[in-house]
């Protein structure tokens, strides 16, 4: 069945349609990883966007279960090239069109998705809808339509849980938490607690953690509430702290710093990230449509510890006083090169030697 | 005078199985760049094709690759530096011999670029590589060490078949062999041995059925390390790579097992602390969580020319600059986005390559051969299909690999019986595509013949939508959705005309009537993200088009060989190079259109403009609809395309070439050959060459004045042959009889091998010719040739094991084939 792709600046795209027959609205971008497009999809930083994968098929390894990065998908459209069929059995027991179906999301597929990644390379993220008819009010529709702009309130946990174990006590900061982070703690034995992202200072103290993360997350981080600063003000005074994406902005903001928006986002895995201490160079995981301005850090408070070596963004800080750390980019490998991961041993061993 | 620092580069050698254009294309364009940076070069080579040895300003050696030779070199030129990795394994392991046999009184050893000196010996022996790998705790499998055949059969019942076995200090390149089962045992232990210097082997445990997958990085000195492509084999272990279907992407196993491949591969490079490029082999089960790396290879092969054609990435570029310690992050490069060596590439197109088999030129010459595919290599060369979609890029693939060979005629595989066909699907043969879709076709279902062949379900479901695309377009005559869906998977007007019964032309036509037209797409690392400047696109059906016409200038375009014949894409390399070369000279700005990743003539800087495409019809008049070109050279061999662009009027000019093998000598014979050069005018005598099986020389002091043949006006300008077959005994040379045989043009292999001896490049001769630039001093060239060279050595067979890769009992002539010919010196 033939469905559309409109886009605010009213280019239109005619495809198959995939997934589920629904229409929907989000900001368009695109992501050029070349694998883990279920990790992608399921990742909650992309909640509300429609991603479009310029790898040119997506599909081919089916849809593991162990693979998601959150329980509920909430990304509002998926365009590919193509897609691949596979047998559902006792490996996989879901394939990618069923799996979207049953998250209500649409797909497109048999698109020139490269023209696309084009544009949009040249326009940035823009407001787009997945349409049964590119028809004149489809176009209305979608001018008229305000996108949400309060995505992590859409999926922070809305209460506290806990994942225990026998080691230290991490409390992780839930803006959009994705399943990696997790699982890369667990790889520590440590005890985790999840706070929603409107966790108080004293909810945080009263749990008296050894270490806290704050989480990657959607959506712009100037539409935070002031209180989330507040916290970690507050917090990497007293215990190590470990921020990233999403976290990585605010615990940036919440130390004097300002966040632009990208000309032109940078979703994948190919960029190198230099770590200036040592000079080595990794690549990892990268999505994200802010950056910290270089110019507004304060040199003081804050050292820069890490920095896309393409189009030169921050990728790390370090508080100069506070043990609290923070990375733009996804060091949980979940999709992405391994040879980011040891930023959580830096945390790890931090928690470990910090004394009170 | 200056001081410069001496480098001597090892070429890649003769042509042989996995072993085409790809090294010399490597070394070409890593001369070009030492040259640039005022290093002096020293080139060793033995491979007759070699474009590299004709490079201007550096210093050439076409002898025999031997130690001795490369000691004289170091010695006697005072060489600072050596560098080996574009040379491929054979150049590695020689460097190695090299460094081993080295002795202090000769001086200082020259300085290995690219490589640690520690670490050279592990290229001699494939087995140690691994155990040094395992003994960093990478995943090897473990093998047990055995000198002794009784040792062996003593450890048969404790041994759980298939085992893998293969020789420790091999002879030959490929030696794995696969074992099913205890029978088997013995004849194949007693064999490996003998391929081995030491007469060991080694036994492990067979991965048989894993999937398999390539993975090609590069490291800088810095310890930077970057991915540069993972592809995907089509069969899992137990077929040979290079004779698997291949799949630029590693597209059925998750992130994680890619990932964890990727860090593997780091490893190794920081291991061997390499400052280039590494190309490791795994073989993949992720349902048992087992990942193991079979193969190591860093230097320069068919995967890495491979990654660096489709992914678009200058591998060769940033590896050379990387082996001189400039580290990535500082190289500069052209027509590239100033990021581009830093960044890891990233694809949204597919390539699929396919292995090119030589069973039907060798059947048509009487050599009968196993046709079964096992773990040694039976392929001869591959070609690219290059689309948006799997299906698109496999069809352009097959068009590439097979277009003239019957086996793949779709109707030929329906003559297959039922028995046939389960046994060829268990036991995979050349024509392995067309089975599978035929499979389809009788009602096996995808799992079923996922289960038989152990080929992973997804390819299944995409060739049967290839089926039921070609069941669409052949029941739904002169329909233009039909004709619209064919033309985006990749289908050729040829291929949708034979389905319809109708001419070419009709199917052209009726694209024309719907504005089907097809757009094309730039082959670049970075999926479009950023914006490149490369010249290198393939064709598809969508909406956007980024290759224009090159500027208002005069315009080349180039029709390439492909890789369809046997053995002879090296020299066919080497002739298209050299007409790319004259072009630029004369002023021309080249367009190539080709379609083989080990090519010498794809060197990215020899012509101005890429297309990576089948070479049919429709094809090559899609890409001249576009570049308008002022002339179209065209390779002789190509009689219908020849036949279509002439009655469209095109400009061309003729690569004299014969479209079939004839046959050569045999065993008691020789053959004659009278070879003279055709200006368009008149014929000039070059040298009369004496060819048995298995060699080929030039006949010294022979006086041309005295006997000068007869040579009727011909179509176009080039190198002819006049040939017969006579006594392998006979000592005279009957001119009266071979004046009357009918004139031949002289095979691309002997029209380079002639050229190196006489110093002449035949094919930049016959383009000026063709165009009327030959000069007086070209006239003197031609006409003194002759007088002015004394070194003749012989052509002849390298030391390929054929019946190891071929399984054949009539022997078989590779001076004739042109695979595998190198030269020996005369004492």
């Amino acid at each position: 069945m033939k469905r559309a792709l409109i886009l605010a600046d009213g280019e239109v795209y005619e495809g198959e349609a995939f997934g589920a027959p629904a229409t929907k609205f989000g900001e368009i971008i695109f992501h050029t990883a070349m694998n883990g497009y279920q990790e992608i999809i399921t990742n909650p930083i992309y909640t509300g966007q429609i991603l479009v994968f310029t790898t040119p098929i997506i599909g081919a390894a089916g849809i593991h279960a162990n693979r998601n990065e959150s329980i509920k998908p909430t990304i509002n459209g998926v365009i590919a090239r193509s897609i691949a069929e596979v047998s559902i059995n006792r490996q996989r027991r879901m394939n990618l069109d069923r799996f979207l179906q049953q998250y209500d999301i649409p797909g497109l597929f048999d698109i020139d998705t490269r023209k696309l990644a084009r544009h949009l390379r040249e326009t940035g993220p823009q407001k787009a809808a997945i349409f049964d008819y590119a028809d004149e009010h489809a176009v209305s529709q979608l001018a008229a339509t305000v996108l949400n702009n309060q995505q992590v309130a859409n999926v922070s946990t809305p209460k506290a849980y806990a994942n225990p174990g026998r080691g230290k006590h991490i409390v992780v900061i839930d803006f959009g938490l994705k399943h990696g982070i997790l699982r890369k703690l667990s790889d520590y034995g440590v005890n985790v607690s999840i706070l929603p992202y409107s966790a108080s200072i004293d909810e945080v103290l009263t749990l008296d953690p050894d270490g806290i993360i704050l989480s990657t997350g959607p959506g712009d981080p100037k539409v935070m509430p002031e209180s989330v600063l507040t916290l970690i003000r507050v917090m990497q005074q007293k215990v190590p702290l470990y921020a990233i994406g999403l976290g990585h902005e605010l615990f940036a903001l919440a130390n004097g710093a300002k966040i632009n928006k990208m000309d032109s986002e940078h979703h994948g895995m190919n960029h190198p990230i230099e770590e200036i201490i040592t000079g080595n160079k990794i690549f990892a995981m990268q999505g994200s449509g802010y950056t910290i301005d270089v110019d507004s850090i304060d040199k003081k408070k804050l050292l820069v510890t890490h920095i896309d070596l393409v189009d030169n963004s921050i990728q790390g800080l370090r508080h100069r006083e506070f043990p609290a750390f923070s990375v733009q980019f996804f060091p949980d490998a979940s999709p992405g090169p391994k040879e980011a991961t040891n930023s959580f041993d830096d945390f790890m061993e931090t928690v470990d030697q910090y004394i009170l | 005078m200056q001081y410069r620092n001496k480098i001597l580069i090892i070429g890649g050698g003769a042509n042989n199985f996995a072993k085409e254009g790809q090294m010399d294309a490597a070394t070409y364009q890593i001369i070009e760049i030492l040259k640039q940076k005022e290093y002096q070069v020293y080139y060793l080579d033995e491979n007759p094709y070699s474009l590299s040895l004709e490079i201007e300003d550096i210093t050439t050696f076409w002898k025999s690759m031997t130690v001795e030779h490369l000691k004289e070199i170091v010695i006697n030129h005072g060489i600072n530096y050596i560098y080996a990795t574009s040379g491929g394994e054979h150049a590695m392991r020689l460097l190695a011999q090299l460094y081993i046999s080295w002795r202090e009184e000769w001086g200082e050893f020259p300085k290995v670029l690219g490589y640690s000196e520690k670490y050279l010996e592990l290229l001699l022996n494939p087995t140690d590589m691994l155990e040094f790998l395992g003994n960093h705790k990478l995943p090897v499998i473990k093998g047990i060490l055995i000198n002794d055949v009784d040792d062996a059969l003593d450890l048969i019942r404790e041994l759980e078949f298939p085992v893998m076995i293969k020789a420790v200090n091999p002879m030959v390149e490929t030696t794995r062999r696969l074992i099913n089962k205890p029978d088997d045992f013995e004849e194949n232990v007693l064999e490996v041995q003998k391929q081995s210097y030491s007469n060991e082997i080694i036994l492990s445990e067979a991965v048989n059925g894993f999937k398999e997958f390539s993975v090609q990085v590069i490291r800088d000195s810095t310890g930077m390390n970057i991915k540069i492509l993972i592809s995907e084999d089509m069969e899992p272990v137990g077929v040979h790579t290079n004779d698997s279907l291949k799949v630029t992407q590693a597209l059925t196993i998750t992130d994680k097992a890619v990932q964890t491949m990727r860090e593997y591969a780091f490893k190794t490079a920081d291991l061997l602390n390499l400052a280039g490029p590494l190309h490791l082999q795994f073989a993949v089960n992720e349902d048992l969580n087992e990942i193991y790396i079979t193969k190591v290879c860093p230097y320069i092969d068919t995967f890495s020319s491979l990654a660096s054609l489709v992914t678009g990435y200058p591998l060769i570029e940033v590896s050379i600059n990387a082996a001189l310690n400039i580290p990535f992050t500082q190289i500069k490069l052209n027509d590239y986005n100033d990021k581009v060596a830093i960044m890891e590439p990233t694809l949204d197109h597919f390539a699929v390559v396919l292995p090119v088999f030589p069973f039907g030129e060798l059947a048509a010459q009487g050599i009968n051969i196993n046709r079964r595919l096992n773990t040694i290599q039976h392929s001869v060369g591959s070609a690219i299909g290059i689309g948006r979609t799997f299906i698109e890029a496999l069809e352009k693939a097959i068009r590439s690999a097979h277009f003239n060979n019957r086996v793949f005629d779709p109707i030929f595989m329906r003559k297959i019986s039922d028995d046939e066909m389960i046994q060829q699907l268990i036991h995979p043969e050349d024509n392995r595509v067309l089975l599978l879709v035929e499979a389809i076709r009788r009602g096996y279902t995808v799992d079923e013949l996922s289960e038989l062949t152990g080929i992973d379900e997804f390819y299944f479901y995409q060739l049967r939508r290839l089926y039921d695309l070609e069941k669409n377009i052949a029941y739904n005559r002169n329909d233009r959705n039909a004709l619209l869906k064919a033309k985006k998977a990749g289908l050729s007007d040829g291929l949708i005309a034979r389905f319809w019964n109708k001419s070419y032309l009709d199917v052209q036509k009726m694209c024309t009537q719907n504005n089907f037209e097809c757009t094309y797409k730039a082959i670049e690392p970075t999926a479009g993200r950023y914006q490149n400047y490369i010249q290198s696109y393939y064709s598809t059906y969508e909406e956007e088009n980024e290759s224009y016409k090159l500027a208002e200038q005069k315009t080349a375009m180039v029709i390439g060989t492909g890789s369809f014949r046997l053995g002879d894409s090296g020299s066919a390399g080497y002739s298209i190079a050299s007409v790319m070369l004259e072009l630029k000279e004369l002023g021309y700005q080249t367009i190539l259109m080709n379609n083989t990743s080990t090519d010498v003539s794809l060197i990215p800087n020899l012509s101005d403009k890429q297309y990576i495409e089948p070479l049919e019809i429709s094809d090559v008049m899609n890409a001249v609809a576009i570049e308008k070109p002022d002339v179209i050279v065209i390779p002789g061999n190509r009689l219908k395309l020849i036949d279509a662009l002439e009655k469209f009027g095109m400009n061309l000019l003729i690569l004299p070439k014969d479209k079939y093998l004839e046959d050569g000598p045999k065993k008691h014979e020789k053959e004659i050959a009278y070879n003279f050069f055709y200006d368009g005018k008149n014929s000039y005598p070059i040298a009369l060459t004496e060819h048995k099986l298995g060699e080929l020389n030039v006949i010294e002091d022979f006086d041309f004045s005295t006997q000068r043949l007869v040579t009727n006006r011909l179509l176009s300008p080039g190198l002819y042959q006049k040939r017969m077959i006579v006594d392998i005994d006979s000592t005279e040379i009957d001119f009266a009889r071979l004046d009357t045989q009918m004139i031949h043009p002289t095979p691309f292999g002997q029209l380079a091998f002639l050229g190196k001896i006489f110093d002449l490049a035949f094919q930049r001769l016959t383009i000026k010719a063709s165009l009327s630039k030959l000069t007086k001093q070209d006239y003197l060239a031609i006409q003194k040739h002759i007088y002015n060279h004394r070194y003749f050595p012989t052509l002849v067979s390298n030391k390929n094991d054929y019946h190891l890769h071929f399984s054949n009992w009539e022997e078989i002539d590779s001076a004739k084939f042109e695979l595998g010919v190198t030269i020996k010196e005369l004492d």
